[in-house]
């Protein structure tokens, strides 16, 4: 059975100043299980956004690939199944929220019926309803992350990548869309997404990779890594210390 | 085919509700209506006036859309990153080119529509004096038509060209200059090539000479897509210039979108 | 806490006013400066190459024509007096406008009032207005002046013949100018047909300085239409030309001299009457 995310030998490094280059991603290899939530974590600037960029194609790997059930995430189709929300939303501030749904479904090639459906069902479920046909820049931040997340899951895909789905939301707001990822995974959706609230990580996820500098320090369960420490927080914090001890000659 | 259209479709909107918008229209509504002012200063040939204010309004409105409208909107895409929340779905970089051009060129041709309409008739009300834009010698409709046609055209020029500028630079400003500079050379290089052919005025080496002829392949040459003068004069004008004309227009603006894709194919776009 | 706000208010308000006053007294020193600049009393134009200007209008080319033609015309709107100097710079305004736009009639009728009645410049305004006769091929207007002048203030009548006969082959063209073209090129009858050219000119014009001037020259060549036909009949009294105008008193062919509008007598000099 194929995963419906696989990472295979990812290795991609951008270049600064006229000869320098900058490994973010070095020989990354990851598998993500149907069905499960699957948590992508790391300090800032480890490289988590770098690899979920290339997941969805915005930039292409040096080295080896990232597969969407399969397909090249170079090609447009792999995104058929995937629902994406990134950490800021950048949205067309001009249209109204409806306005972007209607966009998102159509792009994934859903009947109109259906748009106008799951559009209405999930503004209401995100708090949006009453504002549906006001421009998008009129919304506080909290609300262009709840819109961001309608957006990505508007047409149902199978797999869903979020990027910082908490950042900037209040306690509410935070609680909501906990509620909502839970509410996918039990319809049996692959959800995989970054963080470095790990409060949520581990109310959340199945599984975990724990990514520094661009290496996969860990990858599995997320209730073997906590193992015998108590949280997950102090089971992360020593690992990134022991790394940096190593680094040290 | 479909995904193009959806693309074209929020672009126009995007456009439509633009504030840049208001403030073109204020501006040009001046413009037009400043017209028929203009024109009384002259007693003869009071037309070729109308002719004159009117199409360097519909130029100036239609190059302000370009550059802070089209160019503005476009760089927002690229340049913050707006970009991958139209590439997160099944849609690849060049129907986004074509989809994007396509709602900007709907959004043009609207514009143009409707200040032709404007100039058309601040023309024909300047000209009411003289018995109307029928008093034009050899006027045609077919000919306010195509000089209206052929502005279109080398604005749609223009905007392809800051589609490429805005894909190869890293910044909106650096977009305009740059498409900026390029209009200038494509309205002035016609004019100085044949200037310095004439030799009357300066006198320029034989090789400087072939060296703007080569570059003027590379240039788009926007004087070809001035008519005024031919319908302000009703001097002749052929059919198969209009079409050599389109043609001309319409293989630049393809082979910059084509060099537009395949650099928006390369780049990396977080 | 009431009156620390009312302080704020009247410090606000008082400083908004001072703003206000001295905004307006730079606004007239300002205005002052630019009365008294003495290059408003005169017509001025910047030595641009013509080619310079072609190229820095771009599209924009008719506009610019318009506005230089404009700049111009509006100078010598309302003056009777003008210098060398002026004339020069609207020269270069009009050669200017003529680049940007060769075809434009107003073109041509400011530079046949401007340069060639009021400036006494026939050669410039002919110069510009072979400009636009090449580029109006369809129209007989520039040919004509360039006839006009060439006959009028330059006196070169062959001249005068060959634009007038290019200019009557254009369509339009009244068929007067054939005419006209024809007589000018041969000796006869040229008194007869420069009234009819004069006749015609006026007929054009609008402008009472012009139409002054071209009445007292119509005056002044009927005078020598009548001294032309005594001149004729004193021949056939005594088969001999007359020495002076004043043989024709003296013989009784005429009983009077006509007026000369140029307030100097006509004089006869190797067999052509000067006024």
């Amino acid at each position: 059975m194929t995963s419906p995310i696989s990472f295979q030998k990812l290795n991609k490094s951008f270049s600064y100043g006229y000869f320098k280059r900058h490994l973010v991603l070095n020989n990354i290899s990851l598998n993500v299980r149907e069905g499960e939530v699957f948590g992508f974590l790391g300090p800032n600037g480890a490289g988590k956004s770098t690899a979920i960029n290339v997941a969805l194609g915005f930039i292409t790997p040096d080295n080896g690939n990232v597969f969407i059930n399969g397909i090249s995430a170079l090609l447009p189709e792999s995104r058929k199944y995937v629902g994406y929300l990134p950490e800021h939303p950048n949205l067309y501030d001009q249209l109204s929220a409806m306005e972007l749904l209607e966009f998102c479904g159509h792009a994934s090639k859903i009947s109109k019926k259906t748009i106008k459906e799951r559009a209405i069902l999930l503004l209401e479920r995100l708090d949006l309803i009453s504002f549906k046909h006001r421009p998008v820049r009129t919304y506080s931040k909290g609300m262009k992350q709840r819109l961001g997340l309608a957006m990505a899951i508007i047409n149902d895909p199978p797999v869903l990548i979020l990027d910082e789905p908490m950042s900037g939301l209040d306690p509410m707001g935070r609680s909501l869309v906990t509620n909502i990822i839970l509410e996918l995974k039990s319809n049996g959706k692959t959800i995989f997404f970054s963080s470095h609230i790990l409060n949520d990580v581990e109310k959340l996820c199945d599984s975990i990779a724990i990514i520094h500098k661009g290496n996969i320090l860990y990858n599995g369960r997320t209730s073997e890594f906590i193992g015998s420490t108590d949280t997950l927080e102090s089971a992360f914090v020593s690992l990134i210390n022991t790394t940096h001890a190593e680094d040290r000659p | 085919m479909n995904i193009i259209w959806l693309l074209s479709k929020i672009t126009f909107k995007q456009g439509i509700r633009s504030k840049v918008l208001y403030g073109i229209v204020f501006l040009s509504f001046i413009l037009f209506v400043s017209n028929l002012f203009i024109t009384q200063l002259f007693s003869l040939e009071i037309e070729k006036v109308a002719i004159d204010v009117g199409f360097s309004i519909l130029s100036l409105a239609g190059l302000s859309i370009v550059f802070f409208l089209g160019i503005g909107l476009l760089s927002k895409d690229i340049h913050q990153k707006n970009i991958c929340m139209v590439i997160c779905h099944p849609i690849s970089r060049w129907q986004y080119v074509a989809g994007k051009f396509g709602g900007l060129s709907l959004f043009l041709v609207v514009a143009v529509a409707v200040l032709g309409a404007f100039s058309a008739l601040s023309l024909w009300m300047g000209t009411a004096s003289i018995g109307g834009i029928q008093a034009l010698r050899n006027f045609s409709w077919l000919m306010l038509f195509a000089t209206i046609f052929s502005k279109l055209l080398a604005l749609l020029i223009i905007l392809s060209v800051g589609f490429l500028f805005t894909v190869v630079t890293t910044s909106g400003y650096l977009t305009m200059l740059l498409t900026f500079v390029v209009y200038i050379i494509g309205n002035t290089l016609d004019t100085i090539i044949k200037i310095l052919v004439k030799g009357e005025f300066v006198q320029a080496d034989i090789i400087f000479i072939k060296g703007l002829k080569c570059v003027s392949w590379i240039f788009p040459n926007l004087t070809a897509f001035d008519l005024k003068i031919h319908l302000a004069y009703g001097l002749p004008y052929a059919f198969s210039n209009l079409l050599w004309l389109c043609t001309y227009g319409i293989t630049y603006i393809f082979l910059l979108l084509f060099a537009t894709t395949a650099v928006l194919h390369k780049k990396d776009l977080c | 806490m009431l009156t620390s706000n009312r302080i704020k208010i009247f410090f606000t308000s008082s400083i908004a006013l001072c703003v206000v006053i001295v905004y307006g007294y730079s606004f007239q020193k300002v205005h002052d400066y630019l009365d008294k600049l003495p290059s408003s009393e005169r017509a001025e134009a910047f030595i641009l190459s013509p080619a310079f200007l072609e190229i820095a209008a771009g599209e924009f080319k008719g506009l610019m024509a318009d506005y230089l033609l404009l700049k111009g015309a509006s100078f010598l709107g309302g003056r009777w007096e003008t210098t060398d100097s002026d004339m020069a710079a609207i020269y270069t305004l009009f050669k200017q406008s003529l680049t940007l736009d060769p075809y434009f009639l107003q073109t041509c009728f400011l530079t046949q009032a401007f340069l060639a009645w009021r400036g006494n410049k026939a050669k410039e305004a002919i110069e510009l207005l072979d400009i636009s006769n090449n580029h109006r091929d369809w129209d007989w207007n520039p040919g004509f002046y360039i006839g006009f002048d060439y006959y009028y203030f330059l006196n070169e009548n062959l001249m005068a013949s060959k634009y007038l006969m290019e200019a009557s082959k254009k369509p339009g063209a009244t068929p007067l100018l054939a005419m006209l073209a024809a007589r000018l090129s041969q000796k006869g009858g040229q008194t007869e047909a420069a009234i009819a050219f004069m006749k015609s000119m006026r007929f054009q014009t609008d402008e009472d300085l012009i139409k002054k001037q071209i009445d007292m020259r119509i005056k002044a060549l009927e005078g020598v239409r009548i001294i032309e036909k005594g001149i004729l009949r004193f021949k056939l009294k005594f088969n001999q030309s007359p020495k002076t105008i004043d043989d024709l008193l003296t013989a009784g062919v005429l009983s009077e001299l006509p007026e000369n509008p140029y307030k100097k007598p006509f004089l006869l000099e190797d067999g052509v009457i000067e006024f």
